[in-house]
């Protein structure tokens, strides 16, 4: 008896202080889980200065009002997954396990979010992820939410943009052997034949890990296409095209990672490439151009295609949160109750069945100055 | 096409024909097959890129610095972990080698990270076109320099006292000290010369690829394969295996398909193993 009684009052001292604690408490907590260290921690940089960039808008402006009608401030608690599937499931668990964190965001990497939903759908707690992997959003999870249009999607602009644009007829495919690679291969032979009639005139694969692609480069410069499209990965997408114009094709190359890894080694063999993305820097609209500003101003550099996709997200997340308070569940219920919001990449539709919000795509092709210009966009 | 294909081979072939000989080499010495032979080619590309970029050394210095850097590290391999598996079980010293390897493959992604560099051309850098054939001046430059190597170390085993200590050391061990060489050294020579080959392999390669801490392993592989199809212990074997692979690497992946060229390339190694063991180019005794 006496330790129950003992016990029943040092519950209630516990509830008191954490109630007292929970009282004077100022923020709401958003987590991320990204590559923070090891060699992709570039990536992770960008995710995590577009969400600090709004974050900070959002607290110097005073922060977000909450249904209670309290003003709190953001705050953004980051995870590690280093690039790797295994520390991407355990940073997840130990984000989502937080109670504080309201919603989380990330990670980027498709090898990551993939095996990862389930930690964020039984939690019931709303996920933007940048991931661009068909397939995530395939599963009917009901948290998951995707901040940029997907590999698929862009696989069908760069086709519509060679047929439509570039009104060519003679295409060819090459791919890495990679998922990646034959899904996006399986996209636009299909897509090319139903919507153009158009068959590619040569099919090429290549390894992931191959370095001499002469015999690719050669069984395309024989078709001569005017168009290859490549679907895979940057080193071996950059050795290609350098083969390519080594044996003297001149053809358009279009590439599904046209990135800064890709023009790092493609140097000046990127003049001309095209390729498909969310959003870029260059963008002219005024919203794009007062965020690079922002970003450059804060950062010193220019915000990749991922960093627009975390600062939209904070922001949304923010609208979210101002109409459901801080609780998980709610924040999630509200934001698939949501049918368009307006960022600055394009206009969300968080309600869609799928968790896929926006479907913006631009094509981008590298001038002279290796600097990608928007030559084509989606509605 | 069909020329075009058979000189490009040869480009890459003369780089696995340099990987394998030093394979040979390691094995007529101390009878020691070297799984990490491809990551000393690996290590040396990224000696040579941060001796230039990153400390911005003249890129002909660069290269000098690595394949010596790479040859003391194949000296230091045999002091410090063959030479005290002289005398134990030859699949501990294997075990030691894939050890070896691994170790030095995450090692290099620790230091220099997993994204790809590019390393500059140094030799020309402009497209030559003959005969219907066009190729960067690099890679027939590659073939050039593995030409002139393999009559270097011809001229080195049969002229000079090194050489043919190392010839004495192939042939019989407990003979050749008793005529007064110094196994030690001889095979400690070897092991640097032979890690040197894969440097220089490593720096003429660099160019053409993009300097990563994963080429290593597949450049271990073809190279392997190379030797053991010309005739492992031979070193004209060594030699004429690495531009057979080159070059039926590039006739297999426009023929048939880039997806079948390791098939291809292992269903020859188990063919000849079966009926050929002692591969095309044996070694004379």
């Amino acid at each position: 008896m006496k330790l129950l009684q003992t016990l029943k009052i040092l519950s209630l001292s516990l509830c008191l202080l954490v109630g007292f604690t929970a009282n004077v408490k100022a923020d709401i907590t958003l987590g991320l889980v990204g590559i923070m260290t090891g060699p992709n921690a570039q990536n992770g940089e960008f995710c995590r200065n577009g969400a600090s960039l709004a974050i900070d808008e959002i607290n110097a402006a005073g922060g977000v009002k909450t249904p209670d009608g309290k003003t709190q401030k953001l705050a953004l608690e980051v995870v590690d997954d280093q690039g790797k599937p295994d520390v991407g499931l355990n940073a997840i668990r130990r984000l989502v396990s937080n109670d504080e964190v309201v919603a989380f965001m990330g990670p980027d990497f498709t090898g990551i979010t993939l095996p990862s939903l389930f930690v964020g759908e039984e939690a019931g707690i709303a996920q933007i992820t940048s991931s661009i992997g068909a397939a995530i959003t395939a599963k009917g999870d009901k948290h998951i939410l995707r901040g940029r249009s997907n590999d698929q999607m862009w696989m069908i602009a760069i086709v519509d943009y060679i047929a439509n644009t570039l009104k060519v007829k003679k295409v060819g495919i090459s791919v890495t052997n990679v998922e990646l690679g034959r899904s996006g291969r399986d996209v636009a032979i299909q897509y090319l034949k139903d919507k153009y009639q158009i068959t590619p005139s040569v099919e090429v694969s290549h390894g992931f890990g191959d370095r001499d692609l002469t015999a690719s480069a050669a069984r395309i410069l024989e078709a001569n296409p005017e168009v290859v499209i490549n679907w895979g990965t940057q080193i071996e997408a950059a050795l290609l095209l350098r083969k390519l114009r080594e044996l003297g094709w001149k053809g358009v190359f279009a590439f599904n990672a046209a990135d800064d890894i890709f023009t790092n080694l493609a140097k000046q063999d990127a003049v001309g490439v095209i390729g498909p993305q969310n959003w870029v820097w260059s963008m002219s609209d005024e919203r794009s151009k007062k965020f690079v500003a922002d970003y450059e101003a804060k950062f010193g550099k220019k915000p990749s295609p991922h960093s627009i996709v975390y600062y939209d997200g904070v922001k949304l997340y923010a609208q979210a949160i101002a109409k459901a308070g801080n609780d998980r569940k709610k924040v999630l219920a509200t934001l698939k109750a949501m049918p368009e919001w307006q960022g600055v990449q394009g206009m969300y539709k968080p309600d869609a069945k799928n968790g896929d919000m926006i479907t913006n795509t631009v094509i981008i092709r590298y001038n002279d100055q290796i600097q990608p210009e928007v030559v084509f966009a989606t509605k | 096409m069909f020329l075009q294909l058979s000189i490009s081979g040869l480009a890459m072939g003369a780089l696995y024909s340099l990987v394998a000989l030093g394979f040979v080499m390691m094995w007529n010495t101390a009878a020691v097959v070297n799984f990490a032979q491809g990551e000393f080619a690996m290590l040396s590309m990224f000696f040579a890129l941060s001796a230039h970029v990153a400390f911005g050394l003249n890129i002909w210095l660069a290269i000098a610095i690595a394949i010596t850097a790479t040859a003391f590290l194949g000296y230091l391999f045999e002091r410090g972990l063959v030479r005290p598996l002289r005398d134990a079980d030859p699949l501990t010293v294997i075990m030691m080698t894939i050890g070896l390897q691994i170790f030095l493959s995450n090692g290099a992604k620790f230091v220099w990270g997993t994204q790809p560099e590019v390393f500059p051309t140094y030799i020309g850098g402009e497209t030559l076109s003959f005969l219907n054939v066009r190729m960067s001046s690099q890679a027939l430059a590659v073939i050039g320099v593995v030409s002139v190597l393999a009559l270097v170390l011809h001229w080195l085993s049969q002229r000079t006292a090194l050489g043919k200590s190392l010839r004495a050391v192939a042939q019989d061990r407990e003979t050749a000290a008793l005529m007064g060489i110094r196994i030690d050294r001889v095979v400690s020579a070897g092991f640097a010369i032979s890690a040197a080959l894969a440097g220089i392999a490593g720096v003429l390669m660099a160019p053409l690829v993009f300097v990563a801490a994963d080429l290593g392993l597949p450049l271990l592989i073809k190279s392997f394969i190379a030797a053991v199809v010309g005739g492992f212990g031979s070193y004209p074997g060594a030699l004429i295996g690495g531009l057979l692979i080159g070059v039926l690497d590039n006739y297999v992946g426009f023929y048939i398909s880039s997806d079948y060229r390791d098939v291809v390339l292992f269903t020859v190694l188990i063919v000849i193993l079966l009926f050929r063991p002692q591969g095309l180019f044996p070694k004379h005794r």
